[in-house]
């Protein structure tokens, strides 16, 4: 009985917790809660100043000419342990997630091809990321 | 003879020496209370739940940070490997209990996100470390590399 | 008590007139002035060794010559570190406060204290965001030419704040995105790492400005075999141990950063009995005869942090190993009070023989021709003081504070001074 209690109050617990996955071998939310969620956090929010709102945003990069290179090539992605097409998952994972949700309804997605193209980590991001920002707020 | 006995005891009472995570036959996940518990499998610090809090939950009167670094730990019981977040708790002094010293999975500081050294206490949480939680937000599956 | 010596003291004092002697000159201690405060003989000496107490939040200055305790620093919260300008007789200690104790509002300073009084001189105010972590080195670098620090911070995005020692001012905070720490690397130049195990070398000008900042190509695997933080500097090398116990020897003297192929401090004897490298501070390098020290324990994966139980010696022209050292037991304490049982000889007997070996979790070796090597764990303030050349066990002695974490000896002899007595007690 005690055992299970015990496997029965885990099953609990995972199921009302808000991000729950059972992940399967490079699945892009596995990847995602492992390699970015810590700092991103479950709903994207970000964190401060130097953790940027994904929500209704990370998107809009696709939108401005850099953009696409840009998700790529922040430390967190082009530095990350990822293989490129585990990478490329999780750039698409998160741009459905995340949104904006017209976006998310129809984009050109990242492939291993292209991300390997694109992957040198940038160490100017924050004069890069004002410059798309800039871009993107100008957009339509 | 006593005193050498009591400076034994006193020593290996301080060591803080942690084992692998044996399950305790009497609770078979463990106690959450003691470094051991298979959850803690990658603190460096003080488990919440040994310091007022629960293995998910953060002492009275700290804050629980909002990042963390997010591991894995092998649940003895029904074999899965868990995902857990190791967040902090923060605004009271290092609560000093049950000193885990467990660095499964561990990487260097620079590797941030699978670093079980980085002190979480930030933003609204900036404050002095009291402990560590080990929350399961997911399970891995069993086919996992 | 006060009676008997008393009576004592007249009845010499009578014996005294007796004899013709005037009384006051056998009994009486002379009168001594009120609010002084002793200042160190000198202000750095190689075998003085500075113990961070991270829980008692302090730096303890040693002799290990005698095991004397000189002073201390206090340090705020996270791991006390210590950085050495011998050319303006200063240190360094980057602290983080909050206004009330464990909460509130938080401020970051770098204090500069006085060598010789121990006395805060000046504190340069720098962003509230230092990382805070329990590593020996890393967290805080100062340039070559003692002119510049390098503090490493974490929100979690890290940058560096460069502090201008000679105008005690903030230079500058330098981003370095996906990279982290500080490792001194010229007049001029730090290092850092990054995490998918690249180099970021960062070069400042003569303001303290950002200059130039590169990237290698990795020259590790973070996630296959990571090296650890707790690197040590040969010269114009650094020399980054991993999990997995291979050296990588970074130079970074040139315009690029040059890099040694990995040699290992295991053979395959070694890794059948798995002897795996571990500790918070776990290498230790002794600049001119380039010997390495190595903190070694037997284990499995993921033991990096482990206490170590043998330190290796290497001679790096050669790497060769040369010789094992067998980690004693330093001296137990409870609440920072050391436990000396019984006579010396007991003492060393139960440490030494009755006794499992605990093991140590840092070691650390003074620079000068006679050097010593120290040994601390975690749970004790206890430390090991051997001859650093031949291994030999010298003393037990004690930091003075409750624990100890990690150990800062001088990492370069100023010009005029050098330790010429052998290792025994010094004056």
């Amino acid at each position: 009985m005690k055992r299970l209690a015990a496997l029965a109050s885990v099953a609990l617990a995972t199921l009302a917790s808000i991000a729950l996955a059972t992940a399967a071998a490079g699945d892009p939310q596995s990847d995602y809660m492992l390699q970015c969620q810590g700092c991103h956090r479950a709903d994207g929010s970000g964190f401060g100043e130097s953790v940027p709102d994904l929500r209704d945003s990370v998107g809009r990069f696709l939108e401005v000419p850099g953009g696409r290179a840009f998700l790529v090539q922040v430390p967190g992605s082009a530095q990350s342990p990822l293989s490129d097409a585990r990478l490329a998952g999780v750039l698409n994972w998160m741009i459905e997630r995340f949104g904006p949700a017209r976006v998310a309804a129809g984009f050109e997605p990242y492939d291993a091809e292209e991300v390997a193209t694109l992957r040198t980590p940038l160490l100017d991001v924050a004069a890069v990321r004002a410059r798309l920002l800039a871009g993107i707020a100008e957009s339509p | 003879m006593i005193r050498i006995g009591c400076t034994l005891i006193a020593l290996f009472f301080t060591a803080g020496l942690a084992s692998a995570g044996e399950p305790d036959p009497a609770t078979p996940e463990g106690d959450p209370t003691r470094a051991e518990y298979w959850r803690h499998c990658s603190i460096d610090g003080f488990p919440a739940a040994a310091c007022g809090g629960t293995a998910s939950s953060c002492p009275p009167g700290t804050l629980m940070s909002p990042i963390s670094w997010i591991g894995t730990c092998r649940n003895p019981v029904d074999g899965k490997r868990y995902i857990l977040s190791y967040n902090d708790c923060c605004g009271k002094g290092p609560c000093g209990q049950a000193f885990a010293h467990r660095n499964e999975g561990d990487k260097p500081v620079y590797y941030a996100q699978k670093s079980n050294d980085v002190g979480w206490c930030m933003g609204p949480a900036d404050a002095v470390y009291n402990s560590t939680v080990s929350i399961v937000i997911g399970v891995e599956a069993e086919d996992e590399e | 008590m006060l009676r008997p010596g008393r009576r004592c003291q007249w009845g010499l004092a009578v014996i005294g007139w007796v004899l013709g002697l005037p009384a006051a000159l056998l009994a009486e201690v002379p009168v001594e002035p009120v609010g002084k405060s002793e200042v160190l003989p000198r202000a750095f000496d190689p075998h003085w060794v500075w113990a961070s107490d991270g829980l008692i939040e302090r730096l303890n200055l040693v002799d290990a010559d005698d095991g004397r305790f000189l002073g201390q620093i206090d340090s705020g919260w996270g791991m006390p570190g210590i950085l050495f300008s011998p050319a303006k007789g200063e240190l360094y200690v980057p602290e983080t406060y909050f206004s009330r104790g464990t909460r509130g509002e938080r401020s970051d300073v770098t204090t500069v204290y006085d060598a010789t009084s121990l006395a805060p001189v000046a504190e340069v105010a720098m962003p509230p965001k230092r990382a805070i972590n329990p590593l020996p080195t890393g967290n805080a670098a100062l340039s070559d030419d003692e002119r510049f620090l390098a503090v490493f911070n974490m929100d979690p995005a890290t940058s560096l704040s460069i502090v201008d020692t000679a105008t005690r001012s903030l230079a500058a905070e330098i981003p370095t995105p996906g990279c982290s720490l500080a490792y001194a690397a010229g007049p001029r130049r730090f290092a850092a790492l990054c995490a998918d195990g690249a180099l970021l070398a960062i070069d400042l000008d003569d303001a303290g400005q950002l200059a130039r900042r590169t990237r290698s190509a990795p020259f590790f695997d973070p996630e296959a075999d990571p090296v650890t933080e707790k690197a040590v500097r040969w010269g114009n090398r650094w020399l980054f141990v991993s999990f997995e116990g291979w050296v990588h020897e970074v130079d970074l003297a040139g315009d690029e950063p040059r890099f040694e192929t990995p040699w290992s401090l295991l053979d395959e004897r070694d890794r059948e009995q798995s002897w795996r490298i571990g500790g918070l501070q776990h290498l230790a390098l002794h600049q001119s005869s380039g010997r390495l020290f190595s903190l070694v324990h037997r284990g499995g994966p993921d033991t990096h942090k482990d206490a170590g139980t043998e330190i290796w010696v290497y001679d790096l022209a050669t790497r060769e190993r040369v010789q094992r050292i067998e980690a004693h037991n330093p001296g137990p304490s409870v609440m920072g009070y050391p436990l000396q049982f019984g006579p010396d000889w007991l003492y060393r007997f139960a440490l030494d023989t009755l006794m499992p070996a605990i093991g140590v979790d840092m070691i650390a070796v003074t620079q000068d021709d006679a050097p010593l090597l120290v040994t601390g764990a975690m749970y004790t303030a206890g430390l090991c003081v051997y001859d650093a050349r031949s291994g030999e066990l010298l003393r037990r002695i004690f930091t003075g504070g409750m624990t100890a974490q990690v150990l800062t000896t001088l990492p370069h002899l100023p010009a005029a001074a050098t330790h010429e007595a052998p290792n025994r007690r010094t004056p």
